[in-house]
């Protein structure tokens, strides 16, 4: 071993003896563990990965950079505090043994973290946990570096003062504030968030994606503050060895130029990517999971798609289009107007087209007569990166093509449909005239495949009467079977899911039975993301209802028996209202239906207790279908509301344009209540 | 070692606290005595490295300090006025980092530490804890410490301050038994230390040197001018005024005092044989600019 490295591991070490025999320090690593299992006990975990780099783990980091900075100023001060550096000043060293007690610091912070990993690995499976630990340590690492260095140099520079601890308390303190000042509440400026040291701006892990929502920031971000705290470190050795030798301190000082570039360039691609995406963004009032409603008008409909999606290069996929056209008007139709997203680009074409934006004409080689068919072939094929812009401050990729991830929802235009209008996510996405579609997916080696169709096998999916389609890829995404059952999950999330599958089954079965036609056998649970593509109305996935939640609502996942969420049953009774037949468009009399399975789920059918629910559920709009369904239950029991049912969904169209009054008193009229 | 310090200046904004001292100092232990604020601290801690001169040239061994302050430290103990220790270490503990520190092998620096320990006096209690340690505990930490590699320069600033009668004789015998084969600076303001150690000792005075030599030569300083007389009571105030008093005592209600002064004071003052206080005295008491090359 070298001198030079013997007299650095010996700083190191005697600084570690210093600092962890101390009363105070396993004192206040209680605290912080504490503080941290606290923050943990509140918030909503999904994968231990998405606590250690979502909001727990960055709270656990940020708390510890308080620790580091008052522990840094306290370190850099102490040989003066005790009069020690009278006698070391003269000793024959150098650099060495700032640099070990720095170094010591940031050790002596890390177990801070300690107890973030031990309450993250509790959540999921490990796998998850060793996916997102070394990130977390490195970003901890790189934190803690830095705040101990800037703690070091206020007391290099100022002096071990006891106001420098309030000082940089301060600093501390107002950092929290960040994200009122900048974020949701302040003035959004593109790229400010790098200065949020705690990363409460910037958070957007997504379990599905990981942190693809964030784009390259947060490696942007490390390294800047990876350079801050390098180039603090350099201008610390660079001070103390240009006063103890006299000369120019020329090596920290190359050091801390280097530290310096790295730094500007990591925060130059940081706001430089943070404007380019605010320049991208659309703007929308919000991105809350829109429900696909309103069908598009067209003289054409498709009556058939057969899209083979290639994503083998996720980040350009290529996709081979067979549809069948039909007239769906009374005269000829000689050009047919499709809508496909403008940065696909048409690679052939079996007929002659042109585009103009999003919208693709196609000039048909024979009219086409009123019912007849035409098939289309088409290959198609780019990259698709959508950013969309509501009250946060950094926009949100809502769809994209990339090597982490491939996010098509319905609105994105990625096959062709008739018309001239996608939708989006700030409005009610458009649905087309159901047709047959048939997709299959190639995918790359482990990567996972979601879409609102049936599976028909591992990677190809069909539905006979689509009327929207989404595809999502993902090497998290995963598909699995329990019982007669369906989850479609981020890896992480399975085993959670699988837990809950009973209950969600026991609900359905439970509503089935007044839906004899519908007949599911079971249930299909897909936990996505958090932004709009899947709606929670999701129409059934081939004869199972379909539903959809957000990872960020883990409670829905959580809970056990009593206390569905109320949108879960709503997403069960809707799609069994649609496998039995009924509607999509006749909102009203399928809500009132929800609603009073809701109820009756909830606090059975007396009626006391049952208005007195309804009353809680805040008195809705269709509460008058709810009581009249009751009153036909209580007179003629669950045949009698079986019956009533069928004959809604026989009839729902009309009933759609009745008020709810008007809908009670015709459920009252047919079926037979006294 | 040779120490040779050349119109040596440090200034803090107006106030010169040293001016132009020039100094050389052989080997040997050499006293530097001065009142407080003549400027001694300022000396030595440009003399070990820590504080830059605004002018002048200091070379140790011809090392010039300014120049290689590295080179230096490798071969400089320091003791200075106040200096503390990592408290919850014990004295083994602290010797051995400060052993690391001052780049002595392993297994050199185990025998070393051992031997320091003996030689201040430290063995029995090595395993205790520094914060327990008394004032002349810590103050023979301190010169073990400085002993640790073997320097051939020992600085010592102000090291018998704050010790009580005995402590402060055993601390002076342990420095002249460790000067050795070292030059040993001491910077003092307790003239007795110095006589009691130092073959050649220099004064200074509000920053400048007032003189440099040995010992005898001091004393001779002040030789023909050191007088006992008596006065009363009431005269003291105008003695004192005038002459340099050095010591009073109270003989049957009378006041004898020990001046210094080139006239025979109120003329009925006896002429007695100087002493080494008596000619700190007779040279700080006259802050003429001079500069001396001491040869000891």
């Amino acid at each position: 071993m070298s001198d030079l490295l013997r007299r650095l591991l010996t700083a190191w070490r005697m600084e570690l003896r210093l600092v962890v025999p101390h009363w105070s320090y396993p004192l206040m690593l209680l605290g912080w563990w504490a503080l941290v299992a606290y923050v943990f006990s509140i918030q909503s975990l999904i994968s231990p990965e998405a606590a250690l780099k979502g909001n727990p783990g960055a709270f656990s980091v940020g708390l510890s950079a308080l620790a580091a900075l008052l522990l840094g100023a306290f370190v850099a001060g102490r040989s003066q505090r005790v009069r020690f550096a009278a006698l070391e000043e003269t000793f024959p060293t150098g650099a060495e043994v700032l640099l070990g007690r720095w170094l010591a610091c940031l050790v002596a912070l890390l177990p801070t973290q300690v107890a973030a990993v031990v309450l993250a690995s509790r959540i999921g499976p490990a796998t998850s946990l060793w996916r997102g630990l070394p990130t977390f340590v490195l970003e901890a690492g790189i934190t803690l570096a830095f705040a101990v260095s800037v703690g070091w140099l206020f007391v290099t520079w100022l002096g071990p003062r006891r106001w420098v601890y309030l000082l940089l308390a301060g600093g501390w303190l107002s950092s929290l504030g960040w994200d009122v000042f900048f974020g949701g509440q302040g003035p959004s400026i593109p790229g400010s968030d790098l200065l949020d040291v705690l990363r409460t701006a910037s958070i957007r892990y997504e379990e599905l994606w990981g942190r693809l929502m964030e784009g390259e920031r947060p490696v942007w971000f490390n390294l800047f503050y990876a350079g801050l705290a390098a180039l603090f470190v350099a201008l610390v050795v660079a001070r103390v060895t240009a006063r103890r030798n006299r000369r120019a301190p020329l090596i920290p000082a190359a050091f801390a130029l280097a530290a310096l570039m790295l730094t500007a360039s990591a925060a130059t691609a940081y706001v430089r990517q943070a404007q380019a995406w605010a320049s991208q963004a659309i703007t929308v009032e919000s991105i809350q999971p829109p429900e696909p409603a309103a069908t598009v008008t067209s003289p054409v409909v498709v009556d058939a798609w057969e899209i083979a999606a290639d994503l083998t290069d996720p980040a350009s996929p290529r996709f081979d289009a067979r549809l069948t056209l039909r007239a769906a008007g009374n005269e000829p139709i000689s050009t047919v107007t499709l809508t496909l997203h403008h940065d696909l680009e048409i690679t052939s074409s079996s007929v002659p087209h042109e585009r103009d934006g999003d919208v693709l004409t196609l000039a048909l080689p024979e009219p086409l007569a009123p019912g007849a068919t035409q098939d289309l072939h088409l290959t198609y094929g780019g990259e698709l990166w959508t950013l969309v812009q509501a009250f946060r401050p950094l926009p949100d990729p809502l769809v994209f093509t990339t090597e982490r991830g491939v996010r098509l929802p319905f609105f994105a235009g990625w096959y062709p449909v008739p018309g001239e209008e996608l939708g989006g996510p700030d409005t009610s996405g458009v649905l087309h005239p159901p047709g047959r579609f048939v997709l299959t997916v190639s995918v790359p080696r482990g990567w996972g495949v979601c879409t609102n169709l049936p599976a028909t096998g591992e990677t190809t999916f069909a539905s006979d009467r689509a009327t929207w389609a989404v595809l999502y890829a993902s090497p998290r995404l995963r598909t699995e079977r329990v019982g007669a059952s369906t989850i479609i999950a981020p890896e992480a999330i399975l085993p959670t899911a699988r837990a809950v599958i009973p209950n969600y089954e026991a609900l359905l079965a439970e509503y089935a039975s007044f839906f004899p036609i519908a007949a599911p056998d079971g249930v299909t649970l897909a936990v996505l993301d958090s932004f709009a593509g899947m709606a929670d109305h999701t129409p059934p996935a081939g004869d199972q209802p379909l539903v959809v939640i957000s990872q960020n609502t883990p409670e829905d996942l959580m809970e056990s028996t009593g206390g569905h969420r109320y949108f879960i049953s709503d997403a069960l009774a809707a799609d069994l209202w649609v496998l039995a037949g009924g509607d999509t468009g006749a909102t009203t009399p399928r809500a009132g239906i929800s609603e009073y399975l809701w109820i009756r789920h909830r606090v059975g059918t007396d009626p006391a207790q049952f208005e007195q629910a309804l009353l809680a559920n805040g008195g809705s709009y269709t509460a008058p279908i709810a009581r009249a369904l009751l009153a036909i239950e209580n007179q003629r029991g669950v045949e009698g509301v079986r019956e009533v049912i069928a004959r809604m969904i026989a009839e729902g169209a009309s009933l759609q344009d009745l008020e709810p009054d008007q809908i009670a008193g015709w459920i009252e009229e047919v079926g037979g209540a006294r | 070692m040779e120490i040779v310090i050349e119109e040596l200046s440090k200034h803090y904004g107006s106030v010169r606290a040293l001016d132009g001292v020039s100094l050389r100092v052989p080997g040997g232990m050499f006293g530097l005595l001065g009142p407080n604020g003549a400027g001694k601290t300022t000396l030595m801690r440009i003399l070990v490295t820590l504080l830059a001169p605004t002018s002048g040239r200091v070379t140790i061994g011809g090392i010039d300090v300014m120049r290689d302050p590295a080179k230096v430290r490798a071969r400089l103990g320091y003791i200075p006025q106040e200096f503390g220790f990592y408290r919850s270490l014990n004295a083994y503990e602290m010797l051995d980092y400060i052993g690391t520190m001052k780049r002595i092998p392993p297994r050199e620096r185990k025998r070393q530490v051992e031997a320091v320990l003996e030689e201040v006096n430290l063995t029995a209690d090595a395993k205790r804890r520094v914060g327990t340690y008394s004032g002349g505990m810590k103050q023979r930490l301190g010169i073990a410490q400085a002993l640790l590699g073997d320097p051939d320069l020992l600085v010592v600033d102000e090291p018998t301050a704050g010790l009580d009668p005995e402590e402060r004789i055993r601390f002076r015998n342990l420095l002249v038994r460790i000067s050795g084969r070292r030059t040993v600076l001491l910077s003092t303001h307790i003239v007795a230390d110095v006589e009691a150690s130092c073959t050649g000792l220099a004064v200074l005075r509000q920053g400048r040197l007032a003189f440099a030599g040995t010992p005898e030569e001091l004393v001779e300083r002040a030789r023909g001018r050191v007088w006992l007389v008596e006065v009363e009571p009431g005269e003291w105030d105008e003695v004192a005024s005038r002459v340099q008093v050095v010591s009073s005592r109270t003989v049957g209600g009378r006041v004898q005092l020990r001046v210094v002064a080139d006239e025979n004071p109120l003329g009925r003052g006896v002429p007695v044989e100087p002493g080494l206080e008596d000619g700190y005295l007779a040279v700080s008491g006259s802050a003429q600019r001079e500069e001396w090359l001491v040869h000891v």
